[in-house]
């Protein structure tokens, strides 16, 4: 990684990818979620929520600008020795997996209830599997490009997702404290899973030519928190807590209710620009699943490895979907991933420094010294 | 030539998973509903009859509509029923309006969260109260053959005029579900063979109607629920050289209902601070309403009526124990410590409710037929 010819990331294509990583499956049922132990108060856990993942960022910050021209491959090693390195890597590699299929998993009863009645889920996945992990197996340049490219369409959506196009009753997102502090600090938790896959950060640093990363990611989960925030006070203003409570996908009830000249159903139009961002997230998690993988087992050929993905990926997603048991399972094994990709970075950053484990400046930061 | 191979396997997958191939339905197979209508069946207390219409092309050309009557247990139920009994399937995408026999609303709309859980119809879909849904598609409406689409526009245009209110399937699931505010959906009554009128509104009570209010209510109503922009109101007041009092009509325009609701010592008192603008449509009086000192005094005779009017109005809901104002929405908002949805009602109904108006002249664009008649 060392060498002239790395691959090279931009600032904006940073961005990109960690507002298109954590932007996914969660916002189709983030307002029940957090509406449900928070009542209104969910609109405050969202917010502590994004502001907790700040500080994950920080972590991961902290870690990567130790080692700002190696990749997590190369230092972890540095860090934890060979044996416990690879372990990391490869619980690493399995929960990024796991999110990565949950999130199709997730789309799929959306896609089959609103639009696609008719299609098997085997139809469905397969192809859009193949084609994510034909583009995540090509590297971190291709990967960035692609989410960059799908990007200006969904970052269109999300924009076009926070404008009040319905009245809001305002009467239905008062009062916040309704539950109390501990119900707002209850609505954080699965505030966070909706954060799943900012960890993009860590293991695209060493790719990106720009100085203000951590500013960049900042702004990027900013831009995500907002959004969500949004979303959930149009879905609360709209719906209801009690009708909220009682509604699979509330965001696809709230949209239900656009009639618009141009289209009358904005929630199947919605429905199937999404499946983008869905792709945009399966897209990442799988080049980030592949690079842990090879750094876990060094000694195999990359074509195993992605051989290796691509079977895992597409039988764990072609396998039928149980929705309630699949949510109370995802809802428990997505706290448990974001509590290893939030704590672990710190760790590590306080072994290294412990230990004095230190990588080479990188260019910039040599000519800015 | 083995890449040429690997590109053809490729190319056939691709097209037998193609997932519209899956879904692909023809537009003349598709039955695309306009109106539902729901109605108790008569020979089971337990199923409801839904009348299914949707738009058929004739073959002499003229559009007509075609009605399926099912009996079912809930609307997933009987969208099952339909496919199996019809060629075409269920398109439930762009519902006109949903009509509920008034029989079956007094039963309840528990049945009706179904309808928000079935994805593909529509909540954007309008809705009424009729006597019985299913004689309401059959009134052979002069001006089309569509009857769900011209019962849409009638609705539509009746609320645009500020003669009547405008609730979606959607809005009314919510209202329905709400703690502290209840439904009120439009009323539409057959008149004869040919017509159908709006006329007045059914009250809500959580998902079930208990009673009906006049159009006159509704227009009051609709004034103290801030939904509208514009709503017109007949009244008997002023000078006259007559005995009867003249007759006035007003637009109120962009009403502002303040509902301030506090509970004191287990009693709930509410505070109504009622402010418009109005319109002068029509006066019949001999007043010369040139003159500043007129025109206040009927605006203080219009406030008193109002007031009058609208006590009268809040007292009946508070009888019925039925809240369309969504005062304990507010005083959730406001006092959710105060606000306890299983006593809610019964403090509603012993509510003291203190009621102010407020009117401002706008424009006195009035017809005054007796003014030129003056000596």
């Amino acid at each position: 990684m060392q060498n002239r010819h790395r691959p090279v990331v931009t600032g904006w294509q940073l961005f990109c990818l960690i507002v298109n990583t954590i932007v996914g499956t969660g916002v189709y049922t983030l307002a029940r979620d957090v509406a449900e132990p928070a009542g209104a108060g969910g609109l405050l856990s969202m917010l502590l929520a994004g502001i907790l993942m700040v500080v994950g960022l920080l972590g991961l910050h902290l870690l990567a600008s130790r080692f700002p021209r190696q990749t997590l491959n190369e230092y972890i090693g540095e860090i934890l020795g060979t044996f416990l390195g690879k372990g990391y890597l490869l619980v690493y590699a399995l929960f990024t997996l796991l999110i990565g299929v949950s999130v199709p998993r997730a789309h799929f009863p959306v896609v089959s209830a609103w639009a696609l009645g008719q299609t098997p889920q085997l139809v469905f996945m397969v192809p859009l599997v193949f084609v994510c992990w034909n583009v995540a197996r090509r590297g971190v340049v291709v990967t960035a490009r692609v989410v960059e490219m799908i990007n200006y369409l969904t970052l269109t959506l999300i924009i076009l997702l926070v404008i009040p196009v319905i009245p809001i009753d305002l009467d239905f997102v008062r009062p916040l404290f309704e539950k109390g502090v501990a119900g707002i600090a209850k609505g954080i938790l699965p505030g966070l899973y909706a954060f799943a896959g900012f960890d993009v950060f860590l293991i695209v640093y060493p790719y990106v030519r720009t100085r203000r990363k951590f500013g960049i990611g900042v702004a990027a989960l900013g831009l995500v928190t907002f959004f969500y925030l949004m979303t959930t006070l149009l879905i609360i203003g709209n719906l209801g807590i009690e009708l909220i409570l009682m509604t699979t996908w509330p965001l696809q009830s709230y949209l239900n209710r656009f009639a618009l000249e141009i289209f009358e159903r904005a929630d199947v139009v919605f429905l199937i620009a999404w499946t983008f961002q869905i792709i945009n997230t399966i897209v990442v998690m799988l080049y980030i699943a592949i690079t842990c993988l090879q750094g876990a087992f060094p000694c195999l050929n990359a074509s195993i490895v992605y051989f290796i993905v691509l079977i895992l990926a597409i039988a764990t997603t072609s396998y039928q979907t149980d929705y309630d048991f699949e949510t109370r399972v995802r809802s428990t094994y997505s706290l448990i991933a974001i509590g290893f990709f939030w704590v672990t970075p710190w760790l590590l950053w306080m072994v290294s420094l412990l230990r004095g484990k230190k990588g080479e400046s990188s260019s910039e930061e040599k000519s800015a010294a | 030539m083995k890449r040429r191979a690997q590109l053809s396997g490729l190319l056939l997958i691709i097209c037998l998973v193609l997932t519209a191939c899956w879904d692909q339905r023809p537009l003349e197979d598709m039955a695309l509903i306009a109106g539902i209508g729901i109605d108790p069946y008569p020979e089971s207390p337990n199923l409801m009859n839904f009348s299914l219409v949707y738009p058929l092309y004739l073959p002499d050309r003229r559009q007509g509509e075609k009605i399926e009557l099912i009996a079912a247990d809930n609307l997933g139920q009987a969208i099952t029923v339909f496919e199996r009994q019809n060629a075409r399937q269920f398109a439930g995408g762009k519902v006109r309006v949903v009509v509920f026999g008034e029989d079956a609303a007094r039963q309840g709309l528990e049945g009706l969260i179904d309808y928000v859980q079935v994805p593909t119809i529509d909540d954007t879909a309008l809705v009424a109260v009729a006597e019985r849904a299913y004689d309401l598609w059959n009134v052979q409406l002069p001006e089309t053959e569509r009857i769900a689409f011209q019962i849409q526009g009638m609705l539509r245009n009746a609320h645009r005029e500020g003669n009547t209110l405008r609730i979606t399937m959607g809005e009314l699931i919510t209202e329905a579900s709400a703690f502290g505010v209840d439904a009120v959906v439009p009323v539409l009554k057959v008149l004869d063979q040919w017509r159908i009128q709006v006329d007045g509104a059914a009250l809500f009570r959580d998902m079930q109607m208990v009673d009906t209010v006049t159009q006159d209510e509704l227009n009051l109503l609709m004034a103290l629920r801030n939904r509208i922009g514009e709503v017109s109101i007949v009244a008997n007041v002023g000078v006259s050289d007559i005995l009867c009092k003249p007759v006035v009509e007003i637009s109120l325009i962009a009403p502002k209902p303040r509902i301030k609701p506090r509970l004191e010592n287990g009693q709930l008192r509410v505070k109504v601070d009622f402010s418009a603008r109005y319109v002068l449509n029509s006066y019949d009086a001999i007043a010369d309403l040139t003159e500043p000192d007129a025109t206040d005094a009927l605006t203080r005779a219009l406030e008193s009526y109002l007031l009058i009017e609208m006590s009268r109005l809040v007292t009946k809901l508070q009888e019925l124990r039925v809240d369309p104002l969504g005062v304990g929405k507010t005083l959730r908002a406001q006092n959710p410590k105060q606000f306890d949805p299983m006593q809610y009602r019964e403090q509603w109904a012993q509510a003291q409710v203190d009621l102010s108006v407020d009117l401002h002249l706008t424009r006195a664009g009035t017809l005054n037929r007796n003014h030129s008649q003056r000596p």
